[in-house]
């Protein structure tokens, strides 16, 4: 099984002092060396906090949000933590806020709806596409229904693909926590998803 | 998978036996491949004996792929470039230095030759501004129809006003002050442009209307006032607020940052547009991007300056602008408060004491939406001043001349 850590997927920056160049660049006061800065994270950051709020008007609210903010807060990067683990640490205290405010209950309509539409495989069928639209409701609907703390270790886990070093970094927390969190938020997806694993499509 | 749905299903494997909880976690490390050494050949070996662990894992590593496998979506083109903007505006109201902590100053000093000539150019800029604010209805209302949205926007402003008096920097005159007309006799309507078709939805432009035939006050043909008295030089306002501010339960609104936009023309031949710039960025309006500035000519002294302004002191300030009078654009944006703490700085200038006389200006939108939310907030205005001045060159300088003695 393949480590999938989220520096392997930070785009090609291959000086290490390249994000700290622009870090400072920033704060003498060039605003374009922002928005490359951010550039890699904005929409990855996105896809993130839709999974965990939910909705695509607070995930983009939030984005903007945590972006202006980490701008604000510029100041008090350290150069000994990585960017973007600040930067998502950032959105999810917003996104903590956020859920804490409103706390939605997505119906299949809706989760239908924010999910979109999957670009269809060209060796997927009607029936497996309809089935796995299904799925991916169903799964909405649960990430849904499981608390936030847990939701949000997920999205970190398995659509941001941090490794547990770099959740730790985020949620600020040691690495056994990472650990026993990751299994009781995937012991309780598994028991609301028993439906879709019995299928044995996914 | 062979599942028997009578049978409970909790967050613990359902493992028989003595199964230690701290074994069930590393199964999920091993699904993150995060094991190695003695632990990963802990987790193998469970693997080996125990159906339960196996099936743990299989499924896990399901919704693994199920997860992963979840369309994403763009969260919009725009949304980099509102980030920028936002971020754009919070340099320009925070304090010179975008990131600069409170009580810092700012690194960037103007020079001290630039810094005397200023707060003349400030005062007429300032004045001209209020001028223009100032309205005969203190309440200008502006709605829009269309959505579920309405605007409605209030600029309120009072006690504006100028006196006439010689600007004094070091015993030496630095500038005349002219008594302004009252922005009633310029223009006495901001209206939305609702109907009028060069204008977006949204935007606004200002109207001048009411211009009384015979000005009232003696300086009321300066050439700034003679760019507010004809419709053809309207200029555009748009309104609105940089973040949404009212979600209903089915859609929400969000109203893209737009702003005032305040057209200022400044007639003083003194007057640079990076001096100006500086002074801005001191009280933390921090000029946007594509500002278009000319600098003072490489042969500029503050003898000439001196030379420019007594020459001028004599110049028929209705005149138009010189052949090669240099115009030099500086747009701000920021929120009336910023705007109103660099007037009270600079009315809290020693040297300009007793000789302006701004009182208090107020400006102010209140915003209602659907009838029955309500909310004020501060809208950023855009101000964009035009500083005009005289290159100190010999061909301004004969202009200049020619036009005194005719």
């Amino acid at each position: 099984m393949s480590k999938n850590a989220i520096s392997a997927e930070l785009p090609q920056r291959d000086d290490p002092s390249y994000e700290s160049r622009l870090v400072a660049a920033v704060i003498a006061g060039d605003t374009e060396a922002y928005g490359t800065l951010i550039e890699p994270y904005q929409d990855r950051l996105y896809h993130a906090l839709r999974g965990i709020l939910g909705s695509h008007e607070d995930a983009r609210d939030v984005v903007q949000d945590a972006l202006v903010q980490a701008y604000r807060k510029l100041n008090s990067f350290r150069a000994e933590s990585r960017f973007y683990t600040w930067l998502y640490r950032i959105a999810m205290n917003l996104a903590l806020s956020t859920r804490r405010r409103k706390r939605p209950t997505l119906s299949i309509e809706q989760a239908r709806e924010q999910a979109g539409s999957e670009p269809a495989a060209q060796w997927v069928g009607p029936e497996e596409l309809a089935m796995r639209q299904e799925q991916i409701d169903q799964l909405w609907t649960a990430l849904d229904q499981l608390p936030h703390q847990t939701r949000e270790i997920l999205v970190l886990r398995e659509l941001e693909g941090c490794d547990y070093e770099t959740i730790g970094e985020i949620l600020k927390l040691p690495l056994g926590t990472v650990r026993s969190r990751l299994f009781r938020a995937r012991s309780q997806l598994r028991v609301q998803l028993q439906n879709v694993l019995s299928d044995g499509s996914v | 998978m062979n599942h028997d749905d009578s049978k409970p299903r909790d967050d613990r494997l359902e493992e028989p036996g003595d199964h230690d909880p701290q074994l069930d976690e590393l199964l999920s490390a091993y699904v993150d491949g995060e094991l190695t050494g003695p632990e990963l050949a802990k987790v193998e070996l469970r693997l080996q004996q125990d159906t339960n662990a196996r099936e743990w894992v299989a499924e896990v590593q399901q919704l693994s792929r199920l997860m992963q496998s979840l369309p994403r979506k763009s969260p919009g083109p725009e949304l980099r470039s509102q980030i920028l903007r936002q971020v754009a505006q919070e340099q320009a109201l925070s304090t010179g230095n975008p990131l600069a902590s409170p009580g810092s100053s700012s690194a960037s000093e103007p020079p001290s030759t630039l810094r005397r000539w200023l707060w003349p150019g400030l005062a007429i800029a300032a004045a001209l501004l209020l001028m223009f604010l100032q309205s005969n209805q203190p309440e200008v209302d502006r709605r829009v129809a269309g959505r579920s949205e309405e605007r409605e926007a209030k600029i309120e402003e009072r006690g504006a006003r100028s006196e006439e008096g010689e600007l004094m920097i070091a015993n030496k005159p630095a500038a005349k002050i002219i008594p302004l007309p009252t922005s009633g006799e310029l223009v006495d309507s901001l209206q939305l442009a609702e109907d009028s078709a060069p204008l977006a939805k949204g935007q606004a432009k200002v109207v001048p209307r009411g211009r009384p035939s015979s000005p009232a006050s003696p300086a009321s043909d300066l050439p700034v006032a003679g760019q507010y008295s004809s419709p053809n030089v309207a200029k555009p306002l748009s309104m609105g607020r940089s973040r949404h501010f009212a979600k209903s339960k089915s859609t929400s609104v969000r109203s893209t940052k737009s702003d005032f936009v305040v057209q200022v023309i400044v007639s003083d031949p003194l007057l640079d547009g990076g001096a100006f710039r500086t002074l801005l960025t001191e009280h933390g309006m921090k000029p946007l991007e594509g500002v278009r500035l000319s600098s003072l000519p490489q042969e500029h002294s503050l003898e000439d300056e001196k030379e420019v302004l007594e020459r001028l002191e004599t110049r028929d300030r209705s005149a138009p602008a010189l052949p090669g009078e240099q115009v030099d654009t500086v747009v701000v944006e920021t929120l009336p408060k910023q705007f109103h703490r660099l007037l009270r700085a600079y009315r809290g200038n020693p040297t300009l004491q007793g000789r302006y006389g701004i009182q208090e200006a107020k400006v102010q939108q209140k915003l209602s939406i659907s009838g029955n939310q309500q909310e004020t907030a501060p809208i950023p205005i855009r101000i964009t001043f035009e500083l005009r001045r005289a290159v100190p060159s010999e061909s301004i300088q004969k202009a200049m001349s020619d036009r005194t003695t005719e």
